[in-house]
């Protein structure tokens, strides 16, 4: 009896293993019925297509949501799976795993450096140039996200840039009826809120390296004389020294004490939390999450009225101010040879359409991007009340990079590491300086 | 019987254990031993991760890893986390599972507390990890906010050096000291209640019992405890890298979470091959030595 239980449990367990390794299979075999039953039915019904997307989860996710169902709609055939993943939360692992599973999504977010390098130099990004989408965005963003080897990997779901706002009714209280608008007045105006408010000066994200990265790279720009690019130039070519430029140096010791406890290990949506419980009279974020940030600091503050942007007020009194600057993530197509003609008509379909002004309006404006299409008319452009007026200045402005789009990885993380540990107070501003020139020279290969 | 037929069954039992195993094996071969084999390779190349070519380049990684940002902090945060971790588990546990097997003792429901100190093992590391982030905000987290209640200061949990291996290193336990009490108190409840009256009647006090049966007799779930901590601390990522994100500076970035950073960002997947392979070494010695000295423990009250 017990030899026969043997037998059987184990004759079940192989079975059950066998059913496993004969999974794979399967939907090679639903694939044929499918086929086998389209040649059967009517010509005129077409092939069901699943496209992936792929987005990192930001506010806009509605807007995506709402898109896709759009789409579908007015295509019943392809159906849209839309995946989204936070920033934080393993987009780039998730990537690297679909890589090595040879199982890409269709449209996918791209990005400079990082993870998009490693599939451009896999070859698995499409060129974009053949797209009529293309010609409704500015050359600048197009070279933004042009590779090395002249593949225009992305178009540009909009222009980012590092936006200052301001809680009034706390300015007020601490004496300022106006927003500061150079260097110094920025220094004394943190002062005065530290001193005669409970609130601190100035939250951001450390946890969000780009927003970590606008003090030190908008420093830099303000305080070393150079040209628009040279810094980028100086960078990519391992020469540019942070430790050249004592200003850089002093200036970050000058605001450090003036940042909300905890900075470092908050991430974009505590921002606007702080500024919503009125801890902090100021924000150094993106433009990006205008709509919460602003909609955040109007409650603390008591109305919209009382909240106010500008680009962060870095420059000398007189001197221009800078803008740090991006394309926001944009969106790029997989290459796969797997894919059927319908498939791949269906996603040339999709991708043309996204980037149809009364289409990607919904992405446009559910973030208070600043427009990157040429095509958008000034009606389908709402962006909040209090961004508005930087838009000109923005577009006006000497720009400089954000970090991300030259710091490589490795740099990437030795600069965020001693950045983190100087806005938490435990590393002094020359160990930053010291160390982001160290891993220049170390990490050479910028791209 | 005859010996005859004895033989015959006992092959036969073999027979039908051998192919029992046939299942595990391969599952084993599969997902273990392939990935292991792959995972040494690939320590040996430049692999990315991506594209198909790989180049040999020998120990050439083993040699980088000590110029690697942060190197030692993150062995000393790996260790510390592991040992902090594992002591503070077995200590915590251990006691509980001493008061909680108290019969008769008080009022206390002792399922319901065995229940409560179970259910953190239930979750996985990433909600713990994000649970005790929000708990040690500085600004709102429920921590300071008890501070605060209690006339104490503030104090920033996730950003300050030395504080910050303390809290990763409390939440951790915290997860994993609800196993460990099941597996005390089973250990507890096979202890013969006979040996203690003796002991009783002999004129032994409470603690000469705990010192000299007690935690004896308690060696083997000690040792099973001791190294299934241990190996989960060293093996741990989620929930550090949930809580601190490595943070102040490189302290409490464990060694799996450079794993992932060099195998899965930085784009050098055989860098983060050895890195692996380190880890590997590592935990196979650590339970070996804790096997050695705590069976040497077994052997001599067991």
């Amino acid at each position: 009896m017990k030899k026969l239980l043997a037998v059987l449990l184990s004759a079940a367990m192989i079975l059950g293993l066998a059913a496993c390794a004969s999974q794979p299979a399967a939907p090679a075999a639903t694939e044929a019925a499918t086929t086998a039953a389209a040649t059967e039915a009517p010509a005129a019904e077409a092939e069901k297509v699943t496209l992936e997307l792929y987005c990192v989860k930001t506010e806009n996710l509605e807007a995506w949501q709402e898109l896709e169902r759009r789409f579908e709609a007015l295509y019943p055939n392809v159906d849209i799976e839309l995946i989204t993943l936070e920033f934080s939360s393993g987009s780039s692992e998730f990537i690297t795993a679909r890589i090595a599973a040879d199982d890409l999504p269709d449209v996918l977010q791209v990005s400079q450096g990082g993870v998009t390098s490693q599939l451009l130099d896999a070859g698995k990004i499409e060129d974009l140039k053949r797209f009529k989408a293309a010609d409704s965005i500015p050359q600048v963003y197009k070279d933004l996200l042009t590779y090395s080897d002249g593949t225009l990997f992305g178009l540009a779901q909009g222009a980012a840039f590092a936006t200052m706002y301001y809680n009034m009714d706390i300015l007020e209280k601490a004496g300022w009826t106006t927003i500061p608008t150079n260097w110094d007045e920025l220094i004394q105006c943190c002062k005065d809120v530290k001193e005669k408010t409970d609130a601190a000066p100035i939250v951001t994200s450390g946890q969000h390296g780009t927003l970590l990265y606008f003090t030190p790279e908008l420093i830099a720009a303000h305080v070393c004389g150079l040209g628009q690019n040279e810094y980028e130039e100086q960078f990519r070519a391992g020469k540019f020294d942070w430790t050249a430029y004592p200003e850089i140096e002093q200036r970050l010791e000058e605001i450090q004490p003036y940042f909300i406890t905890g900075a470092a290990s908050m991430v974009e949506d505590d921002i606007a939390t702080m500024m919503a419980d009125g801890a902090a009279a100021m924000a150094l974020a993106g433009n990006w999450t205008a709509a919460s940030v602003c909609d955040a600091t109007a409650e603390a503050a008591g109305g919209m009225d009382k909240v106010k942007a500008s680009l962060p007020p870095f420059n000398k009194a007189g001197e221009a101010t800078w803008a740090s600057v991006a394309p926001e993530d944009g969106f790029g197509i997989t290459k796969d040879a797997k894919r059927s003609p319908a498939e791949q008509e269906a996603l040339e379909t999709f991708y043309e359409w996204l980037y149809l002004p009364e289409n990607f309006r919904c992405i446009q404006n559910s973030s208070g991007s600043v427009p990157v299409l040429t095509t958008f008319t000034d009606d389908q452009i709402v962006l909040p009340e209090p961004i508005v007026p930087v838009v000109a200045p923005m577009n006006a402005a000497p720009s400089i990079l954000m970090g991300f789009n030259i710091w490589t990885t490795e740099y990437n993380d030795a600069a965020k590491t001693v950045l983190l540990d100087w806005i938490s107070g435990n590393a002094t501003a020359k160990q930053v300086v010291d160390t982001m020139w160290e891993a220049e020279q170390k990490y050479p290969k910028n791209k | 019987m005859n010996r005859k037929k004895l033989v015959g069954l006992e092959r036969t039992h073999t027979r039908t254990c051998r192919i029992m195993l046939i299942p595990a094996f391969i599952l084993c071969f599969a997902f273990v031993i392939i990935p292991l084999i792959d995972v040494v390779r690939y320590s040996f190349t430049d692999w990315d991760g991506i594209q198909p070519q790989m180049a040999f380049v020998g120990f050439e990684n083993y040699r980088n890893l000590p110029q690697m940002e942060g190197f030692k902090d993150m062995l000393v945060a790996t260790f510390t986390f592991a040992i902090g971790m594992t002591v503070i588990t077995i200590l915590v546990s251990f006691i509980t599972a001493l008061a909680l097997d108290k019969k008769g003792r008080g009022r206390m429901p002792r399922n319901l507390v065995r229940a409560l100190w179970f259910i953190p093992s239930l979750l996985s590391g990433t909600v713990v990890g994000i649970l005790w982030h929000i708990m040690y905000n500085y600004h709102n987290g429920v921590v300071n906010t008890v501070l605060k209640t209690v006339g104490l200061k503030s104090v920033n949990w996730l950003e300050t050096y030395v504080v910050t291996n303390i809290a990763i290193i409390v939440a951790a336990a915290w997860v994993q000291i609800g196993m460990c009490i099941i597996i005390f108190m089973a250990g507890l409840q096979g202890i013969s209640a006979d040996i203690y009256e003796a002991a009783t009647i002999d004129g032994a006090t409470d603690r000469q019992q705990l010192w000299s049966i007690t935690v004896p007799m308690m060696a083997p779930s000690i040792t099973i405890n001791v190294i299934t901590t241990t190996i989960g601390a060293f093996k741990a990522y989620e929930l550090p890298y949930f809580i601190s994100k490595g943070m102040p500076g490189y302290t409490t970035l464990l060694l799996t979470g450079r794993i992932s950073f060099y195998a899965f960002k930085a784009g050098k997947y055989g860098y983060g091959s050895a890195l692996a392979v380190i880890l590997v070494l590592i935990i196979a010695l650590f339970s070996l030595l804790e096997l050695l000295i705590l069976r040497k423990r077994e052997d001599i009250y067991g």
